[in-house]
């Protein structure tokens, strides 16, 4: 039953990494950027969802709504500010900004909110139990949340007209321009959705993870990660590569010193991309140049 | 077009450069005059902290009791006649930062004495600078090894292996024949397990088996889940001073573990019930301040906390602070002038009575109060209480 218990709690942590996998997908996909501060990005609409629910909001929808509107519009005043001034650097002096952004991120939000992680009451209470084992709603929202936003974003990039111009734009910007892909509005757009959706995620998972404090670093590690294994440039490919990371954690951990779990699972990520450069699930060959 | 974008990077490399360093920086409203022993003129005294970075809530509970014993010493006319005022250097946790500011202090600010800083590794790396400039130290952390040996250098916390000593002193007391250790990866934590695996033996308890856990992480379900397993007759948790102490605490009763549960003094602030919800009224930790049943001056000392920060239960940590600075006071007004190596002398010689306990330094050891000074307490319904039997 043990192993069933750590089954389940490894299916939330990889859902919770999935959820920012996802973000960093999104907005390399789209951008050809990889943007580092989507760990922080999850924390700060965590901590906007304490302050609503703080200020006596109690509606859960109408919650996550706010919050991921105003994910949104972080999303294109972040684009605006830190990836647009980089543009004619390349996508090299993008992601150092994003780099530097998860400083002011996680500082900024430590001078607004404090540094203590706060608790947040759970979105969704209860749960059900299957003799011994037990599984709470919270966690089966996060999954269906993860499946959903995969499925969705697959059908946006690989379905939709605009989510093609978008992938179009950061494949060739000059060919996607000469067509008619107005290349900066699908950049901020791209940034607005990982930021809306990091949002999202910040809601969902404080319940667990607490909301604020330190942990912005952990989620970008362990969701870039879940990722790269899986392979960055397929949706299927992050979000399985996640949930793999979570598993494969959490039954590490019952079986080895804590401290050891860590560099057994990046030890095992760098010959897994030495045997396969482009992830586990990743598309053989590569979109993005 | 190319060089109005060069300009708008700049200007964004700048703004964050600004930003970060807003949120890192010295704290310059508390900048002070030199220290004089003119009468009627301030003493300052430095002080040394992590109010940002990954341990800024260690440093920002010490700043909020020694804010609170500042203005309750000045409010009743200050020290031999001299207000009090404290300078503040944000070392971010980072060693190198907290040399770089007890020298500021010591040499830019020229004070006497210096409060903090509360973390192991800052506090080992300028301990020996105290008695180089000749500079009063009081230390924040739990560790006497780094102050003993010293002229200079005192701490007042509880030393982390007497906490070890009251928790496996309460077990037996209970009662209990064996445990599990569940502990913070981390130098704090890393002391706690060998302490208490010590104390354990010498009381007769058997350590059935011994967890560590990483502070930044949120998911112990595994840790619990083998702890569980072993199904010993006591856990004994030993805490990082965050939030993950409490998740902790809830993945062990989520396990299933009916048996007792007993914390370090991590395991005695409010975060506990927040965040371990119903699972905190079945902990017991053995704590420097009697939160379950205030007496006196530690009721004193709660009601005005409580008055001055919004109705908030001072932290382990913000008492620790708070008696810092009435330490330093009172060492300051015996010494009778306000120089270093006088005013370590003078605290050597107090023999200090405070709410967690009476300090009693020698030459040999600059630690805080023993096991003896430790409490029991718990929580119920969220709030603190005495232990239900």
């Amino acid at each position: 039953m043990h192993i069933l218990d750590l089954l389940v709690s490894g299916l939330t942590l990889g859902s919770i990494y999935a959820l920012v996998a996802l973000g960093f997908h999104l907005v390399f996909k789209m951008t050809g950027i990889i943007d580092f501060a989507q760990g922080d990005k999850v924390v700060i609409g965590g901590l906007l969802g304490l302050t609503l629910v703080q200020q006596g909001l109690s509606t859960v929808m109408v919650v996550l709504l706010l919050v991921v509107v105003a994910g949104l519009l972080l999303g294109i005043a972040y684009d605006a500010i830190v990836i647009l001034p980089t543009q004619r650097n390349g996508a090299l002096a993008a992601m150092a900004a994003t780099v530097g952004m998860t400083l002011v991120l996680a500082h900024g939000h430590h001078l607004v909110w404090g540094p203590d992680p706060k608790p947040f009451p759970p979105v969704f209470a209860g749960g059900i139990e299957l003799g011994p084992l037990r599984v709470s709603f919270q966690s089966m929202v996060i999954w269906a949340v993860v499946v959903a936003v995969g499925v969705g974003l697959a059908l946006l990039m690989g379905r939709s007209r605009t989510g093609r111009g978008m992938v179009a734009a950061a494949t060739d910007p000059l060919a996607a321009t000469a067509v008619g892909v107005n290349v900066s509005r699908m950049r901020a757009l791209s940034f607005a959705l990982a930021f809306g959706l990091a949002a999202l995620a910040g809601v969902l998972v404080a319940p667990i993870t607490l909301a604020g404090g330190s942990i912005g670093t952990a989620l970008t590690i362990k969701g870039f990660t879940g990722a790269v294994l899986g392979g960055l440039n397929s949706t299927k490919g992050v979000v399985l590569g996640a949930l793999l990371l979570g598993v494969v954690e959490s039954q590490l951990a019952a079986v080895l010193p804590n401290g050891n779990v860590d560099p057994v699972v990046f030890v095992a990520l760098v010959i897994i991309l030495l045997l396969m450069p482009n992830g586990l699930f990743g598309l053989r060959r590569q979109r993005l140049a | 077009m190319r060089a109005p974008m060069r300009g708008r990077s700049a200007l964004a490399v700048l703004a964050a450069a600004a930003l970060t360093a807003t949120a890192c920086g010295t704290s310059d409203s508390n900048k002070s005059d030199a220290s004089s022993d003119g009468a009627g003129s301030t003493y300052t005294i430095g002080v040394l902290n992590s109010t940002t970075g990954e341990l800024g809530a260690v440093g920002q509970q010490e700043a909020k009791g020694m804010d609170l014993a500042v203005e309750e010493i000045n409010a009743a006319g200050g020290v031999n006649g001299h207000q009090l005022k404290l300078e503040t250097v944000d070392d971010q946790g980072s060693v190198n930062l907290a040399t770089a500011g007890f020298k500021k202090l010591a040499t830019s600010s020229k004070v006497p004495i210096v409060i903090g800083p509360g973390i192991s590794a800052t506090a080992k790396a300028v301990a020996p600078l105290a008695d180089q400039y000749d500079v009063t130290q009081i230390l924040l952390v739990a560790q006497p090894e780094v102050a003993n040996g010293t002229k200079n250098v005192f701490e007042v916390p509880l030393p982390g292996k007497a906490n070890a000593e009251a928790v496996v002193k309460y077990a037996s007391s209970k009662g209990i024949k064996n445990a599990s250790i569940i502990w913070a990866n981390n130098p704090y934590g890393q002391a706690g397990n060998s302490d208490i695996t010590a104390a354990a033996k010498s009381a007769g308890i058997s350590i059935v088996n011994s967890e560590g856990f990483d502070p930044a992480k949120f998911d112990f379900t595994a840790q619990a889940g083998k702890v569980a397993s072993a199904n010993p007759e006591a856990v004994f948790l030993w805490g990082a001073g965050g939030a993950a102490d409490a998740l902790v605490l809830k993945a062990v009763r989520a396990s299933g573990y009916k048996g007792k549960v007993i914390g370090d003094l991590t395991y005695s602030t409010s975060t506990i019930p927040e965040a371990a919800g119903e699972a905190a009224d079945s902990v017991v930790s053995l704590t420097a301040v009697n939160y379950g049943a205030p007496e006196g001056e530690t009721k004193k000392l709660i009601d005005a906390y409580k008055a001055r920060y919004n109705n908030e239960t001072p932290t382990v940590l913000s008492v620790y602070a708070y008696v810092a600075v009435k330490l330093a006071a009172a060492g300051i007004e015996k010494a009778g002038k306000f120089e270093g190596p006088a005013i370590s002398a003078a605290i050597q010689s107090l023999n200090f009575e405070s709410v967690v306990g009476k300090m009693e330094y020698t030459d040999t050891y600059r630690g805080g109060p023993n096991a003896d000074a430790f409490k029991p307490v718990s929580f119920k319904n969220g709030e603190f209480a005495p232990p239900a039997e």
